[in-house]
């Protein structure tokens, strides 16, 4: 039974959503900049990098993403063990695409692939600052997970720290999505 | 997540066993030596051979993240922020008295004096700094800076810890925490409890930045710039992390300042009736939500290049990067550090010339628009590498940016015409503030133009215009600032006399000071040289004679404000007669500020006769509704 929220609960949960929204629209900053970065020191040159996995590593975070949302959309019905399956979904398939960027980092080793070669670097800090930001996110989808877990279950009237988790994910999804075009594509 | 927990802590603190825990900064310190060790010892595992060091610089970096981490936790975000996020009950704030201020803290009032007592610290370290370089400089030959090195790396530890700890924090986050809530009528903050580990950051930030030079000497001032900082020692990487740190802790203020300022507002406080000062901090809020991602980010970019050894930022990558990064970030900063000052003084003036503020929506959009072309002046800080027709926009936008800093400046002069005005400390300190800045900004304007730039680049004429802009600018409006509201801190008032005493005292000095640099410059000083030609040995040395009073008279105004602060004598509650909601209250205030909310229905800076009240409380707003 949905239970009514008193009007200054209501103003608050708006001032944390917004609030939340602004510190996303701020972290977006940070992506701007390494595209910036990107552009400014290694030019437009895609680098040695394989297609294969770089197209895989985005499937894996789009799965993740999508599953993270739809975790949202499951307890905005009521769903809660819907909710939990899909945010333990979105987390190892974003472990998944942390793991891949590891490996692409290995194969550049592996294939001599210097360093310090503009396409390379860009590479590895990009992906390395991207992956700093994952390693966050994904703590706070976990911890959505383990709380939910812990208080017996959000309900369709209590459910802030999901939508956040889930924000918070979707942003890290869409920065790998930009990095991933403008690293592999243009 | 956590900070939902906040609101139900206080409506039910969950009875939490009574356990004697270690105090709060020394297990913050433990846990910040455990965090150090223990990912030191990670990257040694990682990459080991039998010839690696202990510590190496990748372990000094990997093990620093870990002391932050530690350090966070120890203070209280283990209990108060990561057991909550996973579903454990927060035991509640159990400290009281002076030892709520060691600790995490959820009260803004409590944040706010935090910041305060930080940014003074660091304040009188980066004075000693000052005050070692003005000593050096008395010679034309090396004292005791043997190395030019190590008085450089002095010169960048007093520029780091003056720009992202006294500058930025003193007012955003110290004044700004403890009397915006109490502006808007509000009870609490919106992210209290990130706001309150947001300040211990600080202390993580200083102390990085204060010790860098212990893991090599780092050359290149406040900027970092690349590539400078790949030929010095790794002390330059605690640099980028020092303020990663310290501009964390800013963001986080701001984050949670414009949140509050947007939705805690009371009743009928409209955009129209925002008192001056919370105008000031929601525009350096903005600026800092915007500007402060893109130089972390950058500080981690040239973290990693000088790390790993990439060519990024050095001759083989892009030379003039970070350079170009830092000061779009760079620029923006001197605002965010100067327009809560120029707030302040429109927030004192009506108070002590009863007189209604003279185009107030002048002063306002003047603070906006101030902010909205602080981005576009960036580059006049590389006239010396740029193209003819590049300098031009920006060189124009800057001369520009005088016109919306004019506004809130003749909307202060607007008041005080023809006014009978209260020459209180806090007002003396307003007009020298005035006249500081107006020297700045005067000479801003020779560093703004192309032709004058060129010749006045890197001399003592560009640190004098800087040091007018900021010293004089912001720490005598932070000093107005503090005598001001020091009966609402601590329900005691000031000596008048050692007030104006000690103001007189550092106006002279600073000026003393300040303006031989222009001298300085004019007749060839120049910047970053602990040695220099010897005919200019004279001035400087009676101007170091003059910095040593000025850092003399900053003590005396901090041990008076200290003893007023503790051991004044009681005031009451409204002394200054102000109208702003602040005053509304018990000095100092409750825990949640105010007993019944105030109900605002009219501005804040009428004054004369018939001029309507502003405030009325919540229960006399129901009866007369």
């Amino acid at each position: 039974m949905a239970i009514q929220k008193t009007r200054g609960e209501m103003e608050d949960m708006r001032a944390i959503r917004t609030g939340f929204g602004i510190f996303l629209a701020s972290l977006s900053v940070m992506l701007v900049t390494l595209v910036a970065a990107r552009y400014l020191t290694a030019g437009s040159t895609v680098g040695p990098y394989s297609q294969w996995l770089g197209a895989i590593t985005t499937l894996f975070m789009l799965i993740s993403g999508f599953a993270a949302r739809s975790a949202r959309t499951a307890i905005v019905r009521g769903n809660n063990q819907a909710m939990q399956s899909r945010l333990g979904l979105g987390f190892w398939f974003g472990v998944l695409t942390v793991a891949a960027v590891l490996l692409q980092w290995i194969l550049l080793n592996n294939q001599g692939v210097p360093v310090t070669l503009p396409a390379a670097e860009v590479y590895y800090v990009l992906t390395g600052i991207w992956m700093l930001l994952a390693v966050v996110s994904g703590f706070v989808l976990y911890a959505s997970k383990a709380r939910g877990r812990r208080i017996g279950g959000y309900t369709v009237d209590n459910h802030w720290d999901v939508d956040a988790a889930t924000y918070f994910w979707t942003w890290t999804a869409m920065g790998w999505i930009v990095l991933y075009i403008v690293l592999y594509f243009i | 997540m956590a900070q939902r927990a906040s609101v139900e802590v206080k409506t039910s603190t969950p009875v939490a066993p009574d356990r004697r825990m270690m105090p709060p900064v020394l297990r913050a310190l433990l846990f910040a030596a455990i965090g150090f060790v223990v990912l030191d010892a990670l990257t040694v595992l990682l990459d080991y051979s039998p010839q690696s060091p202990y510590l190496s610089q990748t372990g000094a970096v990997a093990g620093w993240f870990g002391a932050l981490v530690g350090w966070l936790l120890g203070i209280g975000g283990y209990e108060h922020i990561i057991k909550p996020m996973l579903g454990f009950d927060d035991p509640g704030y159990k400290q009281v008295g002076w030892r709520r201020f060691f600790q995490l803290a959820d009260d803004h009032k409590v944040i706010g004096v935090q910041y305060l007592v930080f940014s003074t610290g660091t304040f009188l370290i980066a004075g000693l700094v000052a005050m070692a370089m003005r000593f050096q400089l008395m010679s034309w030959q090396p004292t005791i800076f043997q190395y030019p090195q190590s008085y450089l790396n002095a010169v960048g530890i007093h520029g780091t810890l003056m720009m992202f700890t006294v500058a930025t924090v003193a007012m955003f986050g110290g004044l700004g925490n403890y009397m915006v809530p109490l502006m808007i009528g509000a009870k609490e903050t919106v992210f209290s409890k990130a706001s309150g580990i947001g300040v211990w950051l600080v202390p993580v930030g200083v102390l990085t930045v204060a010790f860098s030079p212990l893991l090599g000497a780092w050359t290149t001032g406040w900027r970092g710039y690349e590539p400078l900082a790949a030929s010095d020692g790794v002390g330059m990487l605690y640099y980028y992390l020092g303020v990663f740190a310290l501009t964390l802790s800013s963001l986080i203020v701001a984050l949670n300042l414009v949140t509050t300022i947007l939705f805690k507002r009371t009743k009928g406080l409209t955009w129209n009736r925002l008192p001056l000062f919370v105008w000031g901090i929601l525009t350096v809020s903005l600026l800092t939500v915007i500007w402060f991602p893109e130089i972390q980010t950058t500080f981690l970019l040239a973290l990693t290049d000088k790390m790993a050894m990439l060519n990024m930022f050095n001759g083989l990558g892009h030379a003039l990067g970070f350079s170009e990064f830092f000061w779009l970030f760079g620029h923006p900063e001197v605002y965010i550090v100067v327009v809560p000052a120029l707030a302040m003084w429109n927030e004192i003036i009506p108070v002590f010339t009863r007189k209604s503020l003279f185009a107030r929506p002048m002063a306002v959009l003047g603070l906006v628009f101030v902010m909205m072309l602080s981005g576009m002046v960036w580059a006049h800080h590389m006239f010396t590498n740029m193209r003819y027709s590049e300098m031009l926009p920006f060189s124009f936008f800057t001369e520009m940016i005088s016109i919306p800093t004019g506004f809130a400046y003749l909307a202060a002069i607007g008041t005080i015409w023809n006014s009978r005005m209260r020459l209180t400390t806090p007002m003396l300190l307003v007009l020298m503030s005035m006249f500081n800045f107006l020297i700045g900004g005067l000479t801003g304007l020779f560093v703004a133009d192309v032709p004058a730039n060129l010749q006045l680049h890197n001399t003592f004429f560009v640190v004098g215009h800087f040091h007018f802009t900021i010293i004089g600018g912001m720490v005598f409006s932070w000093m107005a600032a503090m005598y001001y509201w020091l009966p609402k801190f601590s329900g005691r008032t000031y000596n008048e006399f050692w007030g104006k005493f000690g103001a007189i005292w550092v106006f002279v000095a600073f000026n003393a000071t300040f303006l031989n640099f222009f001298i300085l410059g004019l007749h060839g000083m120049n910047r970053w040289v602990s040695a220099y030609p010897k005919y200019l040995q004279p001035e400087n040395f009676w101007t170091s004679i003059a910095a040593f009073f000025l850092g003399a008279g900053f003590g005396i105004n901090l041990i008076h404000i200290v003893w007023a602060w503790v051991k004044g004598p009681k005031v009451q509650e409204n002394p200054w007669q102000a109208k702003t909601l602040e005053w509304q209250t018990s000095s100092p205030p409750p825990r949640y500020n105010f007993e019944e909310l105030p109900v605002v229905v009219a501005g804040f800076y009428n004054y004369g006769e018939g001029a309507p009240e502003p405030v009325i409380v919540a229960k006399q707003a129901g009866t007369q509704a």
